[in-house]
């Protein structure tokens, strides 16, 4: 297929926009940093920015690791919108569901400092999304697995 | 992803050269940080700096793997850190693990032997 150019990923405000990447190799950076310069381009704070991609990269590597079992190939849709000073992002998947119950991550990894031994080398990942959002929700639907989660957004 | 190694003000500096320490690179990162502080030039330091200045991104994986290289190290040994970026800062900060490590500003102002100081 040739000359019909692909819509450019723009974001508008208040407006979804859908971006869509396949699992493996470096796709999960890649995809966040495509989400970045969205972000950066539709006027967002550079702090704002870097949140999301650190709570992002979090959540596509747990889709990747967990919900496709680290297979290459699948696909993993997010939607990010810009609007009334928040950053709201669904990530949207057909992988294995996540166990019933409160989502993980209530808790940060705890480490005692006389004994590095014992550190964890592990399960920041959740509570990190769930200390840097808002609003954080999952449901399973028609066999994709939806996660949505909320946060701020200031205007440079 | 690659890491070099040289001797600076009485440690051994391991510097990452990569803009992402993530879970795509975070297996390939242990082997390296192994083949030089345990088995290569650096397995008679002291004490270990992990030059971050060239990596913008830390996340959960990579963040794990960097207290594996801790754990490499073993007893007598210290990792000190140094030159975070704001993300990176940011990570480390979140997860508490900016208690655990010596962060240091830069390469040049790491002091040897200096475990659990705070140095920011």
């Amino acid at each position: 297929m040739c000359g019909e150019p692909r819509p450019p990923e723009v974001i508008r405000t208040g407006e979804a926009t859908t971006l869509w990447l396949l699992t493996g190799g470096h796709a999960v950076g890649e995809g966040v940093m495509r989400i970045a310069a969205l972000l950066d381009a539709a006027g967002c704070a550079r702090g704002e920015v870097e949140d999301v991609t650190i709570v992002m990269a979090e959540v596509l590597n747990n889709v990747e690791e967990h919900a496709y079992c680290g297979q290459s190939g699948q696909t993993i849709r997010i939607e990010v919108v810009v609007a009334n000073g928040t950053i709201r992002c669904l990530v949207e998947d057909s992988g294995r569901a996540l166990p019933n119950g409160p989502l993980p991550g209530r808790r940060m990894p705890l480490a005692d400092p006389a004994a590095p031994d014992s550190w964890p080398e592990g399960g920041f990942g959740w509570a990190i999304v769930r200390r840097m959002t808002t609003d954080l929700g999952y449901d399973r639907r028609e066999g994709f697995n939806r996660l949505w989660f909320t946060m701020a957004s200031r205007s440079r | 992803m690659n890491l070099s190694y040289r001797r600076g003000n009485g440690v051994g500096i391991v510097r990452v050269h990569a803009a992402r320490l993530d879970a795509a690179v975070a297996i390939q990162f242990k082997d390296q940080f192994s083949a030089v502080a345990i088995t290569g030039e650096g397995a008679r330091d002291q004490t270990v700096l992990l030059d971050l200045a060239e990596v913008e991104f830390l996340d959960s994986s990579g963040l794990g793997a960097v207290v594996a290289t801790r754990k490499m190290l073993g007893e007598g040994r210290i990792l000190a850190l140094a030159a975070l970026r704001p993300a990176v800062d940011k990570v480390m900060r979140l997860t508490h693990m900016d208690r655990m490590f010596p962060i240091w500003p830069d390469t040049s102002s790491c002091l040897p032997g200096q475990d659990r100081i705070q140095a920011v």
